[in-house]
C-alpha cells in the first residue's frame, strides 16, 4: 500500500495550499510537500524526499531539525490525529502540526502534516530549554477537550460552547459548584485556543492577598510574564474598586497584550450581584460567553474514567499495583452524591490509593463517610412537614398551658381565635393531644 | 529532612508547611513563623523525601527552584495534578518571567521571582494554611 501512496499524485491536491504540508509514510519517510512547506522551510521537495522525519537533538544540521520537527508521533503511526506544537526548526518562534493518519484499502496509506506557524511574540520570551517546553507540552496534553466525554445533553452542551470559546478571545464566565472543573475547562479552552503559546495563570481572588493581584492583573508584571489567559477564581472577593477597574480595562479593550480573562464562580453571579459582592459591570463584562459545568452527581457515567484518570495520574507518583477499584466499591462511590464534585472523588481516589493492599480499590478502603450512605447535609429538609410539626407542638403546648382554653390559647399564640380553631380541626387535635404535644 | 514543631503536640490535623530548597534568612523567618503562628515546619533538602512527604500528608509547599529545574517544575505538575488543593509556592532567586511564567502555567498558587519581595511569602503561608492553631 505504501507503494502505492508513493506513486499517488499528492500535489493535485496539496501543492497550492497557502499552509505548509507534508505528507509521511508509515515508516516516517517523506512523500510529498507542498510549496508553502518549502517556501517555509527554504528546502525543497528533492531534498528530503524518502528521508525519514526523527526525533533528533536540537543541534542537528538544518535539514536534519526540519525533518525532526516534522517527525510523526506514536499516536499518528497508530492511526490517530493528533496535534503537537514543537519549537520551529531555526529556534524563532513555534510550529503546531496537525497530524492527520490517512487509511487506506488495507492499511495506512500516509500521514498528512499540517502546518500552522505561530510567530515568536515580544511579550513571549521563551528563552527556556527544550525540556521545561516538553513538559510544558506535556501539562497542556492533559486538558483536552475531546476528554470530556458527551455521555448528556449538558456536557453536549459544555463541549461546544467550550469549542467556540476556544476560537474567540471574549472574556468569559464559568459557573458551577466546586470542584466540579471549571479549572481544567479553562485551561482546556486555553490549550485550544489562539493564546496557547503565552502562559495560563489561575489568580484565586479568594486565597491570594489583594495587592499581589493587583500587580499580575494591572501591574506590568502581567505583561512580562506573558500571560495569554488568566482564570480568576471568585472575582467578587477582589475590592470593588479593582472590580471596577478590571470591568473598565475589558469594555476599553485599550491594550491588545491584556490577557484573557476568564473567571470562575461557584455561586450564581446574580445573588453575588445583589448582595453587593459583584460588581454588575464586571458581570457584564465577563457575562458575552457563559458556561455552566454540570456537578459530578448529574455525570455519574463518567465515575468510572475519571477514577482510571486519577490513578494514572497517581501512579506516575507513587507506583503502586492498584490498577482499578472492585466491584462493591464501585457500586459504594456511584451511589455517593459527591457534594464536593471531582475534588473530592480525586482526594478519596487519592486516600484509597495509598491504603490499598491489592490490585484493586475495595470497600474497605474507602472512607468511612463514604461507604456510609449520603452525608447528613444531604438528608431531605421537607420545609412543609417540618413547619407543620412546629405548628402541632407550638399549638400543644398553648392548649396545655392554658387547659384547653382556646380563646386564651390564641392570645398567647398571638393569632385569632378562629385561625386557632381551624387549625385545630386541621392538625386533628384532640381533647388531650395537648398533653402530649408533637 | 529537619521538622520544627509548632507550639503543640503533632496530630492529623495540624497545619503543617512543607519546604524544599530552602536556606539563610528565609530559613530562619520560617521557623519564627511556625513557632508564632504554631504550625509544623518540615525543611527538605532533597528530592526523594520531599516528594515522599508530600504525597503522605500534603499541607502548604513552598519550593525554591534552580536545582533541578526540570526534577522541580515535574513535581509542581504532578502536584498540581494530583493534589489540586494543596497550595504551592515556586520561589525564583532571580527574574526570570519566561521560568515565572511556566511555573504558573504548572499551577502553583503563587510564583513568587523577583521584583516581588520574597517577604510576602510569610503574608501567603499565614493566609493560606488549611487548618489553624486554636
Amino acid at each position: 500500500m505504501s507503494e502505492s501512496a508513493d506513486a499517488f499524485r499528492w500535489q493535485s491536491f496539496f501543492q497550492h495550499a497557502a499552509q505548509p504540508m507534508f505528507l509521511v509514510n508509515r515508516r516516517r519517510r517523506v512523500l510529498f510537500v507542498n510549496r508553502a512547506w518549502e517556501a517555509c522551510t527554504g528546502l525543497t521537495l528533492a531534498d528530503v524526499r524518502g528521508r525519514v522525519c526523527r526525533r533528533r537533538s536540537a543541534s542537528a544540521e538544518k535539514d536534519e531539525a526540519t525533518l525532526s520537527v516534522c517527525a510523526p508521533p506514536l499516536e499518528a503511526i497508530e492511526g490517530r490525529t493528533c496535534q503537537v506544537r514543537r519549537r520551529a526548526p531555526g529556534g524563532a518562534g513555534w510550529w503546531e502540526i496537525h497530524f492527520l493518519p490517512l487509511a487506506g484499502a488495507k492499511d495506512l496509506l500516509g500521514i498528512l502534516g499540517t502546518v500552522r506557524v505561530i510567530a515568536p511574540s515580544p511579550h513571549a520570551p521563551f528563552t527556556l530549554p527544550d525540556k521545561l517546553m516538553a513538559l510544558r507540552d506535556r501539562s497542556a496534553a492533559r486538558y483536552r477537550l475531546d476528554d470530556l466525554e458527551l455521555t448528556s445533553p449538558a456536557l453536549q452542551r459544555v463541549h461546544e460552547q467550550a469549542k467556540l470559546a476556544a476560537q474567540t478571545r471574549v472574556p468569559m464566565t464559568l459557573l458551577g459548584e466546586a470542584g466540579a472543573g471549571k479549572e481544567w475547562l479553562a485551561r482546556a479552552i486555553h490549550a485550544h485556543g489562539d493564546q496557547r503559546q503565552r502562559y495560563f495563570a489561575c489568580l484565586d481572588a479568594e486565597r491570594l492577598p489583594a495587592p499581589l493581584l493587583g500587580e499580575l492583573l494591572f501591574g506590568t508584571r502581567s505583561l512580562q510574564l506573558a500571560f495569554g489567559t488568566v482564570y480568576l477564581r471568585e472575582p467578587a472577593f477582589l475590592p470593588r474598586e479593582w472590580q471596577g477597574r478590571l470591568a473598565d480595562t475589558l469594555h476599553l479593550r485599550e491594550n491588545p497584550e491584556f490577557p484573557r480573562l476568564i473567571i470562575g464562580m461557584r455561586h450564581d453571579p446574580r445573588l453575588e450581584i445583589q448582595s453587593g459582592r459583584l460588581l454588575e459591570e464586571l458581570y457584564c463584562a465577563v457575562s458575552p460567553l457563559t458556561i455552566a459545568l454540570p456537578p459530578l452527581r448529574d455525570r455519574s457515567a463518567e465515575l468510572p474514567r475519571f477514577i482510571d484518570v486519577f490513578l494514572a495520574r497517581l501512579r506516575e507518583l507513587e507506583p503502586h499495583a492498584v490498577h482499578g477499584v472492585g466491584p462493591e466499591a464501585l457500586t459504594v462511590l456511584r451511589a455517593h452524591s459527591w457534594p464536593g464534585n471531582l475534588r473530592e472523588l480525586q482526594a478519596v481516589v487519592h486516600g484509597a490509593y495509598r491504603r490499598a493492599k491489592l490490585e484493586r480499590i475495595e470497600l474497605a478502603d474507602l472512607p468511612f463517610y463514604v461507604k456510609q450512605g449520603p452525608l447528613p447535609a444531604e438528608r431531605r429538609l421537607p420545609l412543609d412537614t417540618l413547619l407543620e410539626q412546629v405548628e402541632r407542638r407550638l399549638i400543644g403546648l398553648a392548649l396545655k398551658l392554658t387547659q384547653n382554653n382556646h380563646t386564651r390559647a390564641a392570645e398567647l399564640l398571638e393569632i385569632w381565635r378562629p385561625r386557632l380553631l381551624r387549625r385545630v380541626e386541621k392538625l386533628g387535635f384532640k381533647s388531650d393531644d395537648h398533653q402530649t404535644p408533637g | 529532612m529537619r521538622t520544627i514543631p509548632g507550639g503543640f503536640g503533632n496530630n492529623m490535623h495540624q497545619a503543617q508547611v512543607i519546604t524544599y530548597g530552602i536556606d539563610g534568612a528565609l530559613a530562619e523567618h520560617l521557623r519564627e513563623l511556625a513557632q508564632a503562628q504554631r504550625f509544623w515546619l518540615r525543611e527538605t533538602s532533597q528530592f526523594a523525601p520531599c516528594q515522599s512527604l508530600l504525597f503522605s500528608s500534603p499541607g502548604v509547599f513552598v519550593m525554591v527552584l534552580g536545582r533541578d529545574l526540570e526534577r522541580e517544575l515535574a513535581l509542581l505538575e504532578q502536584l498540581h495534578a494530583c493534589l489540586p488543593k494543596t497550595p504551592v509556592f515556586a520561589i525564583g532567586e532571580a527574574d526570570h518571567p519566561a521560568l515565572a511564567g511556566l511555573a504558573w502555567e504548572l499551577g502553583v498558587t503563587f510564583a513568587l521571582f523577583p521584583p516581588t519581595p520574597v517577604e510576602v511569602l510569610t503574608e501567603l503561608i499565614v493566609k493560606l494554611l488549611p487548618i489553624r492553631a486554636p
